[in-house]
């Protein structure tokens, strides 16, 4: 095995390693200690993560492979299964688990255990005095566990076994204070959406094991990548006499969609997350930024080479529905977690409004500096509650500048680089998905299919300010002027807690976009490595269309016709116009949507909320200002009617089974034992 | 002189316990006998795993000695059979009353099931479980809760009627494909406690004492093993109906059990539905005949002795300090018996269930099975069926033992050493199966599994 994946391994394993020695003897370790194993774990996986990047800019050779960055990635299998015969297993009769790592695994496992152990360092000061303090580091193991253990997965099955762990580890965090009904409540909808969701995931994977046999990423790319992304009529010829029709490959993509949509919180469901935000900040963050919200994310991201253009049209009309909706609903939220929770949504539904133009890059580059600026957004709220003593209502805080002045700076940075200012992380990956969506309006709108794909580009623009607008009103609100609630703030002050994270995410905040990491480059490698993988495998031609091809969709219908049409294929000068095009429109837009936002924020809430009271007076707005305040919480709504449902099914099985079955079977017992009653009566007497 | 040991181990392994069984009457003293007995199901279980000799896991051919017969489909519930009867046996080291009918009992229940999972002769294996059918029936009459003779009394129905339409299926003058046979094999779903002669095992498992309760799930697993081994030539003929109306059933016992157990009030009639949920994925499993399936089927036949073993045990320690089981009745328990609260998690999240535990691989085995066999539907309606094992695993769980903790449990004490050396040993291995089950198939039953689909159908 090479070093790199050896390292990684090691990496995924030292989370599990802090979960089962933390449960173990976590509580007798105590206070702070526990933390501090905790601490030292993730630490060591982090390390180990550093050292599996030097190992693979190094490169090196697995069975006459050269693998590395640009290269091909690094693939190890090991037979976990006995699933049949299948079309190319690496152990004949068996489904794999393996180990994938290419430049975008590198990325992920850098990102995740370096804001992990920010994370865990800052836990340590912010649940000190807090009971269950081991358990609180149990859990995070278990979840840091479950998403590394997602990203060096190389085979679907084992998504599917790290998806469900995450979902455990993230309803144990939720339901941290479980004394607290609402919180028990919130995590047990937030799981049940998520299982009603993975039935998808479930189908999906018996689909494509039922046609492959083995469902390793190299597999799905090998068999089903090019008739994704070509225009293959009639289906897929297996060897093994299957034909896999394009419109099951579509409902596959369509149902791995639906369990990423319930994990992300995109547009049905995109209050769960807001919702069940009851557990503590550090948890949250992470929960949001890498791991629980962000893993739909990268499950989209490494199957994207099998979806097909339908599915990606549904990906990126759900992320600007859900980018739109996020961004107002963030606007209005009285509670400092649900903007945060909102404003998360809003961002993933960027990225899955990248990946379903085909900006695979842009989106995962967006994903990745929106896990630092969230990431420091919750910690620095968790800041400011933890010294408020518990109180999360906006209309309540404020002028906590004076009183927690390093929050209020680590919340402005963050939201500097949410918002895209020039400088900070987030202006280069909204840059760069911003233009692509903006060529693709482009060059979908001088088509034929008019001017409705522009909203494709005003949206996403509008979302930006609108977000700018949120988070400008929640920092205003927070630490600006003076506190509106004077009861108990007088003895308010900035805990000595994790100044050194807070810190060092602003800093990450800062060079994240930048060419000082680079992540960018890795993520164009990435894509290399991909594509090399599909030239090397397709043995029959050259591939027509490429990996990364973007705006695959807007411009032909591909299937439904008799004959593959040639016009999709953009060529590149027509691509580089549409892009060039593009970027000029970002740059004369979003600053001004930008600063238009954060502007407008500032003004409205320079006195207090008492402009917006003003504002509101006038109907219209506060009818939309209470529809987005409590209507997009008809998900909940929708879960509870789902469970009524269940329930009450549950409940009709259930007399049936009491009145009927059972009724029946003790009426046969009852006459049987008549004969033998005085026996047993004598017998007694 | 080897090949002369293995082929008695396999009758040496009925007659260990049945010597035991033999001969506590004629031990006086509480403590010898207790201590004879362990000595007893230690030796069984050295005895089960010295089996694996006897074991063609690379060939997967059946090593049949005397009626008795060991492969890759009854290895892995012969070695968790000997375990489960260790654990029953450490469960009931204080008992007081009755102690040596109570180890007799339990050493001679021990003696027909492992029979029972070893018979590859039909004679045999009616035999010997009916005789383990009527070991239960009486400790559960003799030493179970408080309405013991009408729950013994609903089982003896069922036992019977399983029995006698087993006893009249099993001349052999009837040829393999005889109407009868297809009506043993309904005899054998009572013995799975499928809906709808599942009415038994709820109030069984609600009744039976502690210790006798943790090996009765081996009953449904011991059903499930008869049709394994007797009725599948009857499923593999081509052309009948058997495999359909198997898997129809199947899906209606996961339903069915599944709805009754979202809004079930009791704890132990809770983790008898999701017995007869995971029974019904076995079913739906065998009547697929593809490799994934039946593979997945015998996993679960194991797993869910394991699991609901593992259920009844918290079941049983929740009820000896509370005196009922009513889940609502419950609460907080996380926080008064954290270790408690940390294994019984670990059971309830193997019927989640939560990959990475035992039931997972099987059910997802069948699943892929089906949609291999081409039953798209029916493969769709299991996979929805599994947010409702979701939802009731971890309602009961969350009703049980999170929230603020009742005042009236405080003064309960946190795991006592021997309920929880019984938990961590069946946690551990839900772990094993869950996390590695290459080993289960490797070595215990895919080999076997690819000489039986191969066999010929009559």
């Amino acid at each position: 095995m090479p070093n790199c994946a050896l390292l990684l391994l090691a990496a995924t394993l030292m989370p599990l390693g802090s979960f089962v020695l933390l449960a173990l003897i976590g509580k007798r370790m105590g206070q702070p200690l526990a933390g501090w194993v905790a601490t030292a774990l993730i630490g060591g996986s982090c390390a180990c993560s550093l050292a599996a990047m030097v190992a693979w800019f190094n490169g090196g050779q697995l069975y006459g492979n050269t693998w590395g960055p640009g290269d091909k990635p690094i693939e190890l299998s090991a037979k976990w299964l006995p699933i049949g015969p299948g079309v190319s297993q690496d152990h004949p009769g068996f489904l794999d688990l393996d180990i994938y790592v290419d430049s975008l695994t590198i990325a992920m496992f850098n990102t995740i255990t370096v804001l992990s152990l920010l994370v865990h360092v800052f836990s340590i000061g912010y649940m000190a005095g807090q009971k269950r303090f081991a358990r609180f580091f149990t859990y995070l193991g278990l979840l840091d566990f479950s998403v590394l253990g997602l990203v060096i997965g190389g085979s679907l099955i084992q998504f599917f076994v790290f998806w469900q762990l995450l979902a455990v580890a993230s309803y144990l965090l939720a339901a941290f204070w479980h004394e607290e009904a609402a919180a028990r409540g919130a995590a047990m909808r937030s799981l049940l959406i998520g299982a009603v969701a993975d039935v998808g995931f479930l189908v999906a994977l018996g689909v494509l094991v039922r046609y492959l046999g083995n469902v390793s990423l190299a597999d799905m790319i090998r068999w089903l990548g090019p008739a994704a992304s070509a225009a293959t009529v009639g289906g897929i010829h297996l060897p093994s006499g299957l034909t896999l029709s394009t419109g099951t490959l579509t409902t596959v993509g369509l149902l791995l969609f639906a369990a990423a949509i319930a994990k992300s919180a995109q547009f049905p469901v995109l209050s769960w997350l807001a919702d069940s935000s009851h557990s503590a900040a550090p948890a949250w963050a992470l929960m949001q930024s890498v791991t629980t919200a962000a893993a739909g994310v990268y499950l989209m991201a490494r199957t994207f080479p099998i979806l097909t253009p339908q599915v990606q049209w549904v990906m990126a009309i759900v992320g600007l529905v859900t980018l739109t909706l996020g961004a107002l609903a963030a606007a209005v939220q009285d509670d400092v977690y649900h903007v945060l929770a909102y404003s998360t949504a809003s961002q993933l539904g960027t990225i899955f409004l990248a990946l379903g133009i085909g900006s695979w890059m842009g989106g995962l580059f967006q994903w990745t500096t929106h896990a630092f600026f969230k990431t420091l957004l919750f910690l620095a709220a968790g800041v400011v509650i933890r010294a408020s003593g518990g109180r999360r209502d906006l209309h309540r805080l404020g002028g906590m500048v004076r009183k927690t002045p390093l929050a209020a700076i680590a919340f402005a940075v963050g939201l500097a680089a949410a918002i895209g200012t020039p400088f900070f992380c987030g202006y280069y990956s909204q840059e760069m998905v911003l233009t692509h969506v903006g060529a693709f309006a482009a060059s979908a709108g001088h088509g034929r299919h008019g001017w409705l794909y522009w909203a494709f580009c005003a949206l996403p623009a509008a979302g930006v300010g609108i977000s700018a607008f949120a988070l400008a009103r929640c920092w205003m609100l927070i630490f600006w002027r003076r506190p509106r609630a004077q009861a108990a703030v007088e003895d308010v002050r900035e805990p000595a807690i994790g100044w050194f994270p807070l810190a060092a995410l602003a800093v990450l905040c800062v060079i994240g976009g930048s060419r000082v990491l680079d992540i960018k480059r890795m993520l164009a490698q990435a894509v290399d490595e991909t594509e090399n993988y599909r030239y090397v495998v397709q043995t029959e031609g050259k591939p027509t269309v490429a990996f990364l091809q973007r705006w695959p969709v807007a411009i032909e219908p591909r299937y439904g016709t008799s004959e593959p049409q040639e016009s999709h294929i953009v060529g590149m000068e027509s691509e580089a116009a549409a892009e060039n095009e593009a970027s000029g429109l970002f740059r004369a837009i979003i600053p001004w949507a930008m600063a238009g936002g954060l502007g407008l924020g500032v003004l409205v809430y320079l006195r207090g909320d008492a402009i917006a009271a003003e504002l509101l007076r006038f109907a219209p707005l506060r009818l939309l200002h209470s529809f987005l305040r409590r209507g997009l919480f008809w998900d909940a709504l929708l879960c509870g009617v789902v469970a009524a449902v269940a329930v009450f099914a549950s409940r009709l099985v259930a007399a049936l089974e009491r009145y009927v079955l059972d009724a029946a079977a003790n009426l046969l017992v009852w006459i049987v034992r008549q004969p033998l009653r005085g026996l047993s009566v004598r017998r007694e007497s | 002189m080897i090949e002369f040991l293995r082929h008695q181990l396999l009758w040496l392994l009925i007659f260990l316990p049945l010597a035991g069984a033999v001969a506590a009457p004629l031990i006086p003293r509480r403590r010898v006998i207790r201590g004879t007995a362990l000595g007893v199901v230690l030796a069984e279980l050295a005895a089960a795993l010295l089996l694996s000799f006897a074991l063609d896991w690379r060939g997967g051919r059946t090593f049949v000695y005397g009626g008795l017969g060991i492969d890759g489909l009854n290895f892995s519930l012969t070695l968790a059979t000997a375990g489960m009867f260790l654990l029953a046996i450490i469960a009931s080291w204080k008992i007081e009353r009755a102690a040596i009918a109570h180890f007799a009992a339990l050493l001679l229940l021990e003696a027909a099931m492992v029979g029972g999972f070893l018979a590859v002769d039909f004679s045999l294996y009616w035999l010997f479980t009916t005789v383990s059918l009527a070991v239960v029936l009486v400790a559960v009459g003799v030493g179970g809760g408080p309405q013991r003779q009408w729950a013994a009394s609903k089982f003896f129905l069922f036992a019977l009627g399983s029995s006698m339409v087993l006893l009249a299926a099993m001349p052999r003058a009837l040829g393999p494909t005889h109407a009868l046979l297809r009506l043993a094999v309904f005899g054998l779903l009572i013995r799975m406690a499928l809906v709808p002669v599942h009415g038994w095992l709820a109030e069984l498992y609600g009744q039976g004492p502690a210790a006798v309760s943790l090996v009765i799930p081996l009953l449904l697993s011991g059903g499930g093993y008869g049709v394994v081994r007797f009725a599948w030539p009857l499923l593999s003929a081509p052309g009948g109906h058997l495999p359909l109306i198997l898997a129809a059933l199947g899906l209606l016992s996961i339903f069915y059990a599944a709805g009754c157990a979202l809004v079930e009030k009791d704890l132990k009639r809770l983790i008898a539905y999701s017995s007869i949920c995971q029974m019904g994925f076995v079913t739906l499993g065998l009547s697929m005949r593809t490799a994934a399936a039946v593979n997945g089927a015998i996993f679960l036949l194991t797993s869910q002795a394991l699991s609901s073993a593992a259920l009844l045990g918290v079941a049983a320690v929740i009820q000896e300090r509370a005196g009922h089981r009513e889940i609502s009745r419950l609460g907080g328990l996380a926080t008064t018996m954290p270790v408690f609260a940390g294994l019984s998690m670990v059971a309830f999240l193997a019927i989640f269930p939560l990959p990475g535990l035992s039931a997972f691989v099987g059910q997802v085995l069948v699943i892929w099975g089906t949609f291999q066999a081409g039953g798209r539907a029916t493969a769709i309606l299991a996979c929805a069926s599994m947010p409702l094992m979701a939802a009731f695993s971890l309602r009961a769980f969350g009703r049980v033992f999170l929230g603020r903790p009742r005042p009236e449990h405080e003064h309960w004490g946190d795991l006592r050493q021997r309920e929880l050396a019984v938990l961590t040993f069946l946690t551990i291995c839900m772990l094993l199966l869950g996390a590695m089950p290459w080993f289960f198939f490797f070595v215990f039953s895919n080999q076997a599994v690819v000489v039986m689909l191969k066999t010929p159908s009559p």
